[in-house]
């Protein structure tokens, strides 16, 4: 295992060609993993020396931040908590401040998928048997399937999908720029869509449009430390005439999953709350992976979306 | 082998000649002017800035790594265990297995029956197979992986209910149908009782495995001396039985050996019986001849375990209005692979029952089982925690169908003071009666109780706990507890007394006693009690004993020092030391105001007088108890009483538990220190509420499912809500100035207390913990949920 | 291979060769014999290990040594100088210590929440301890004490 600390971007896209370079950014995901000897033999490449990662600076056309600014720091963020207070809503609620002050949002956006069977260590794994995510040949959570249902477990991607941010990825083979929610894919073993050598550069967040709102909401067992054994994030526009509706979910697949609504009219009729829950838990396959149920967490689903709409004021109060 | 009789009562045969019991522990003392005052517990200082060395701090020249390979299969024979490949590495210094040692250990004396390093046969995954010591961890781990194991698996057992079936494969031989221990008790005429009972409620209780998770893991370092004494410093709270487990199994003579345990960092049972790795350093520190260090990852911590048993209730109580009440219990413990504290848990989960209230018939038949799983075993609390649960849930039950208010039928059914259950506890004090009246005025109890909105609940239970049990766990003549006190010119005072402190304030509560029996300021009085060498024995911190025991020694052996110095006072002035006290660090004269000296130069006078002064004291317990199998188990020279009142809210939408405020109140007797009676009071509402809502000691293949502290769910400083304790005091004649235990009692009444609330709130009874949001979202969904106390269509 | 790595600790400069995958936990304990920082899990689990670096709580664990050069970083071992830190009085005084286990890492983000903001109010005071974990206490003397030394908390 190495290490390395380049201070020009051409010299980290040179160390991420190797073919085991991983980015050390916060560490805090990465740390214990190599604890566990759930990766092998890496190249640290660390985001330390390359102060121009940290950035965050509002273009006109949008917000860009680098993908090394610390959790934390967009908490603290003033005007990004003016134009959009969902993200620091859902930043907080990532594990512990520790976590939050050096956890980066590049790091929580390519944040390892999460299952019982696969955070263990080597002796665990080794006692219960491997799965397809490392080492073995069979999901143990799901014997007949040919793919990992790990769970996309950051919090982080969740709202900032919700705001509709863009990603510009870099490798030494030019840059290109995907959405968020097409960053993902549903396969818990290889569940971001980055080509060797390639990293998270910038992430894009387009200025708010009008009538914009978002909420954030976890399921989790305690206050704090732990991940999202659901994670919904709702937004809306208003444009003066048609409401839009975007449902983010999390926790529930490998990847994002969402479901939008358009051409609504500014409150939402008791049946289309009903038909954007049934689609939401519809899409949504939680597994026996995780410390609450796959029951209880559909459930969740509904619970939150018919909270989120009326917080947001979205359902017209029964005329008195 | 020859097997011991397991029959306690056949020791008390042995234990005829019991030294008789200090008498005089002054608990009838009322005016102090140390006791019941806070001064800082004297570790705290080095606590707080870093100083405090805990074992795996602990830094020897050319200490060695140890570490142990463990077992990936839950029951199989060890056809081989070769370490010939591994000794080959260089670094690699030594590495042992299971043939190395010929002796099983075992807490409990008759039932001795894990390996050091498993032999021939592995019970559980995780368990220790093999040990190394190297020059650094990773040469230790890349020798671990060279360990040639080969295994031939039998057929695991993972439930009780497995393990029991007929022909099942034995996890022990000697254990016949893979029980490990079974308890049949029946006392008064339960069946007609329950025949003319008033009301009857019954309920299947499932208490689910949990772990003490205390936040400093596992560690031993051993060190030959070159006088070729061993000396072991490890995290336990049981440093006597560590001793003696090692002059046994290394075959060394006992005074060879030297104990010494560091600060530790909590214990909650987990650190309270000898561990093989415990053996290991010790055995790999002689081969090696350097010292060896084993610093257990909290995986491993968790794989030891010796937690709470899991444990099934079958539970029947009636009510008879003029006697109180019936129960029939049945409880079926999941004991894991191996013995523990095990026979003791079987007999404890059944011996405070017919308790707290009266009881007069009670039949309990509880069944220990051998599964291959982790061992478990103590967990503050111990055995009593699981069946109190049921208990206190159906009596709330039973105050519904009576339509009793649960604080009024629970004053009317308390069992008071100077009384005895129908299985022969003795109860001296009992503050029960006003920790309910207590609890309930601060908790706004009347205000609250079935008036509060749906969705919003408050819920009461009571418990009991023992002070120590009258019956030690190694059946010997020699007291329970001694202590040995030093003076010296210079002012200060030494007390020396091998009592474990664990973080509870052992330390700071004997401190207490000896200046407030010596009548000087607790600054100049000192306490030792980390190294064997010095400090005379105490059996170790289990079962709540230290308070009482170590306390009432400590007391009788300042009383004895002070007899001392005032003699040569007394002559000096020609006056009857009965006539002459100490009091804020002078000597006075009672009759003669204007005479007086300061302790110091009463000291020195003394020590001129007498040479070296010194004294020792001793606490044995008084031998109580019935003599049917098993009475000696249990019986404890003092009960404490708790009653809890938790305030919550139902979060309707997630059918998540919102703590709000837990109001404890508990009886220890008289508060020595108060601030730590608080401490343990608080410390132990919080284990309960993590019991009651979040905490499992899952397992998979009888492997712990989530091995980590992220996924065992302990909970944090964002979910625990207020704990506010409230001191009761009701002196116990056998406690010292009256103390009882205040560690482990004040745990039990959270999770029925919660359980009730829970009722309160939603009208949902809950059977089994952890309560899972999962089953109360499913029951709000249902729509049997109701808030009782109302009409069901106004909730 | 190892890495020379250059650190500051309680305003010393520490110099040496380590591994990359040396934790700044394992570089404080294990050769600078900076054992206030506790081992917990070692998997950010716990907070035990707990130290400030530039004045913001860390999980020494959670860190590489070699991450953590071009930082101050400051341990338990710091906080008294000639005389306890108010916090350390505190906690002493209200019987927020019983194992202690924990209370180094309390104590640390704790300071950080006072040293930000004098004002701070019970929740706080939560939010900021929330990644510590105390298996004794039940937290009700830490809360205490950190408590006693708000500013704002006279002013109700
Ligand atoms: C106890 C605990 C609780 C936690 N709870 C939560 C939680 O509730 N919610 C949550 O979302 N997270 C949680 N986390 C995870 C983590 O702290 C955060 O997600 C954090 O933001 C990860 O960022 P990092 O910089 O530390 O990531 P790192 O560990 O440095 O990196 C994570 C992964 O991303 C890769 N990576 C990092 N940056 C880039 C980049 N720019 N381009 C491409 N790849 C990159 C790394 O190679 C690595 O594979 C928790 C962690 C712990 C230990
Ligand atoms: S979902 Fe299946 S394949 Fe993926 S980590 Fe879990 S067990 Fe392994
Ligand atoms: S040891 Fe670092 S958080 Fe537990
Ligand atoms: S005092 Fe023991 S963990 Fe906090």
């Amino acid at each position: 295992m190495s290490y390395c600390q380049p201070t020009q971007l051409s010299d980290l896209l040179s160390c991420l060609a190797h073919p085991n370079a991983r980015i050390l950014a916060g560490g805090t995901d990465l740390i214990p993993h190599l604890q566990m000897g759930l990766v092998e033999d890496p190249l640290l490449v660390s985001l330390k020396g390359l102060p121009e990662l940290k950035r965050i600076e509002a273009k006109p056309e949008a917000i860009h931040i680098g993908p090394a600014v610390t959790l934390q720091t967009l908490i603290d963020h003033k005007p990004l908590r003016e134009i959009y207070p969902v993200i620091g809503q859902t930043l907080s609620q990532i594990g512990a401040l520790q976590h939050r002050q050096v956890g980066t949002i590049g790091g929580n956006l390519c944040l390892d998928t999460r299952c019982s069977w696969f955070n263990q260590s080597a002796f665990w794994r080794e006692s219960l048997g491997f799965c397809l995510k490392k080492g073995g040949d069979i999901c143990q959570v799901a014997p007949k399937s040919k793919r990992c249902h790990a769970v996309l477990s950051c919090d982080g991607a969740i709202a900032l999908a919700a705001c509709q941010a863009r990603l510009v990825l870099l490798s030494r083979a030019g840059k290109r720029e995907v959405s968020l929610m097409e960053f993902y894919r549903p396969n818990g073993m290889d569940h971001i869509d980055l080509r060797p050598g390639e990293f998270i550069y910038k992430i894009l967040l387009p200025h708010a449009p009008p009538g914009f709102q978002a909420t954030y909401f976890k399921g989790r067992a305690r206050q704090s430390f732990d991940f999202p054994l659901l994670g919904l994030a709702i937004a809306t526009q208003w444009d003066g005439a048609q409401r839009t509706l975007s449902f983010v979910l999390g926790g529930v697949e490998s990847c994002l999953l969402q479901v939008q609504m358009q051409n609504l009219d500014s409150f939402l009729t008791p049946e289309q709350v009903q038909s954007a829950i049934k689609s939401c838990q519809r899409l949504a396959r939680p597994m026996e992976n995780a410390f609450y149920g796959p029951s209880w967490r559909k459930k969740m689903i509904a619970s939150f979306i018919a909270q989120g709409l009326q917080q947001m004021n979205l359902i017209q109060e029964d005329a008195p | 082998m020859v097997k011991p009789p397991d029959d306690p009562r056949t020791l008390h045969y042995l234990n005829e000649r019991i030294i008789p019991r200090n008498q005089d522990c002054h608990s009838d003392k009322t005016a102090f002017s140390v006791v019941g005052k806070t001064y800082p517990k004297p570790d705290a200082y080095e606590k707080v800035t870093g100083k405090a060395r805990y074992t795996a701090d602990l830094k020897r020249p050319r200490c060695l790594v140890g570490k142990l390979l463990r077992s990936t299969h839950a029951h199989a024979r060890l056809v081989r265990v070769d370490v010939s490949k591994a000794l080959q590495i260089p670094g690699v210094f030594a590495c042992v297995s299971g043939s190395d040692f010929g002796e099983l250990i075992g807490i409990i004396p008759w039932t001795k029956d894990e390996p050091v390093l498993a032999k021939d046969v592995v019970r559980y995954i995780g368990e220790p197979i093999a040990a190394v010591a190297a020059t650094s961890e990773s040469v230790a781990q890349q020798a671990l992986a060279c360990i040639d194991v080969h295994y031939e698996p039998f057929t695991a057992h993972f439930s009780p209910e497995q393990a029991m079936v007929p022909d099942a494969v034995l996890i022990h031989s000697q254990a016949p149908g893979n029980a490990s221990k079974s308890v049949d008790w029946e006392f008064g005429e339960v069946d007609s009782a329950f025949a003319r009972s008033q009301v009857e409620v019954s309920g299947n209780f499932h208490f689910e495995a949990t772990t003490h998770a205390a936040l400093e893991t596992h560690a031993v370092l051993a060190e030959m001396g070159a006088d070729g004494r061993l000396c072991v410093w490890s995290s336990t709270q049981t440093p006597y039985y560590l001793h003696r487990e090692l002059a046994t199994v290394l075959g060394m003579p006992a005074h060879q050996i030297r104990v010494i345990r560091p600060h530790i960092g909590g214990g909650f049972g987990g650190k309270s019986e000898p561990f093989g790795h415990e053996i290991c350093a010790a055995y790999l520190a002689k081969q090696t001849g350097r010292p060896v260090k084993f610093v257990f990852s909290r995986e491993e911590t968790f794989l030891t375990h010796r937690g709470r048993h899991a444990m099934d209730m079958d539970l029947r109580i009636g009510y008879l209005p003029d006697e109180g009440l019936v129960m029939d219990y049945q409880a079926l413990l999941d004991g894991g692979a191996y013995s523990s504290y095990g026979m003791i848990t079987t007999y404890y989960a059944g011996t405070l029952n017919a308790g707290l209230y009266r009881v007069p018939h009670y039949r309990w038949k509880s069944q220990r089982v051998f599964t291959n799983k982790p061992p478990a075993g103590p967990k503050r609390g111990h055995g009593t925690v699981q069946p109190r649960f049921a208990i206190e849930c159906l009596v709330d039950q039973l105050c519904e169908k009576l339509g009793r208010d649960p604080i009024a039928f629970r004053r009317e059914l308390a069992l008071g003071p100077n009384t005895e259950t129908v299985n022969g506890l003795r109860i001296g004090s009992s503050g029960f009666v006003t920790c309910l009246e207590k609890s309930a005025d601060q908790s706004g109890w009347y205000q609250k109780f079935r008036k509060m909105p749906f969705g919003h609940g408050i819920g009461i239970a009571g418990s009991w706990y023992l002070s120590g049990t009258n019956y030690p766990i190694n059946p010997e003549s020699n007291p329970q507890s001694n202590v040995q006190i030093k003076a010296d010119r210079s002012g200060l005072i030494t007390l020396f007394c091998g009592a474990a402190d664990i973080g509870q304030g052992s330390d700071a509560m004997l401190r207490h006693l000896l200046a407030e029996e010596l009548g000087v300021d607790p600054n100049r009085c000192k306490v030792e009690s980390q190294d064997s060498d010095i400090c005379p024995v105490d059996l170790g911190s289990y079962s709540s004993r230290v308070t009482l025991m170590a306390g009432n020694a400590a007391i009788s052996a300042a009383r004895h020092l002070k007899n001392q110095i005032l003699q040569v006072i007394a002559q000096d002035w020609h006056s009857s030391t009965k006539q002459l006290m100490i009091a804020d660090d002078r000597v006075f004269h009672l009759d003669r105001p204007e005479q007086s000296m300061s302790f110091v130069t009463a000291l020195n006078r003394a020590e001129s007088v007498l040479g070296a002064l010194g004294s020792t004291g001793s606490y044995n317990s008084p031998n109580r108890g019935g003599l049917y199998r098993g009475a000696l188990v249990g019986p404890s020279p003092a009960y404490s009483f708790t009653v809890h009142i938790a305030e919550l809210e139902v979060d309707l939408n997630s059918g998540q538990i919102k703590m709000k405020r837990i109001v404890a109140a508990h009886d220890c007797g008289r508060a020595i220190h108060p601030q730590l009676v608080e401490g343990q009071i608080e410390g132990s509402v919080y284990m309960g509420m993590g019991e009651a809502l979040l905490e499992r000691y899952e397992t998979a293949k009888g492997l712990i499912s989530q091995p980590n502290l992220l996924e065992y769910k302990m909970p944090t400083i964002l979910d625990v809500g207020t704990i506010e304790s409230i001191i009761v005091e009701s002196p116990d004649p056998d406690g010292p100035y009256g103390a009882k235990e205040a560690g482990e009692g004040p745990l039990h009444a959270a999770i029925p207390a919660i359980a009730n609330a829970i009722y309160d709130a939603i009208g949902l009874r809950l059977y089994q913990t952890p309560f899972e949001p999962g089953q109360i979202l499913k029951a709000l969904e249902s729509g049997h949920c109701y808030k009782p106390g109302l009409p069901r269509e106004l909730s | 291979m190892p890495n020379p790595c250059r650190l500051m600790v309680n305003g010393e400069i520490w110099e040496g060769l380590v591994d990359p995958f040396e934790t700044l936990l394992e570089v404080l304990r294990e050769r600078l014999d900076l054992t206030g920082a506790k081992q917990g899990c070692s998997q950010g689990e716990c907070g035990a290990c707990t130290v400030l670096v530039d004045g913001n709580p860390v999980m020494a664990c959670l860190m590489l040594a070699l991450e953590a050069q071009n930082t101050q970083i400051e341990t338990i071992e710091s906080l008294a100088t000639q005389e306890l830190h108010p916090l350390q009085i505190a906690f002493v005084e209200k019987g927020a210590v019983q194992c202690g286990f924990c209370t180094p890492g309390m104590v640390l983000s704790a300071k950080a929440l006072i040293d930000k903001n004098p004002h701070f109010q019970e929740q706080d005071v939560r939010a900021a301890l929330a990644g510590n974990h105390c298996r004794c206490t039940g937290y009700t003397k830490i809360i205490d004490a950190v408590m006693s030394l708000s500013t704002g908390a006279k002013h109700g």
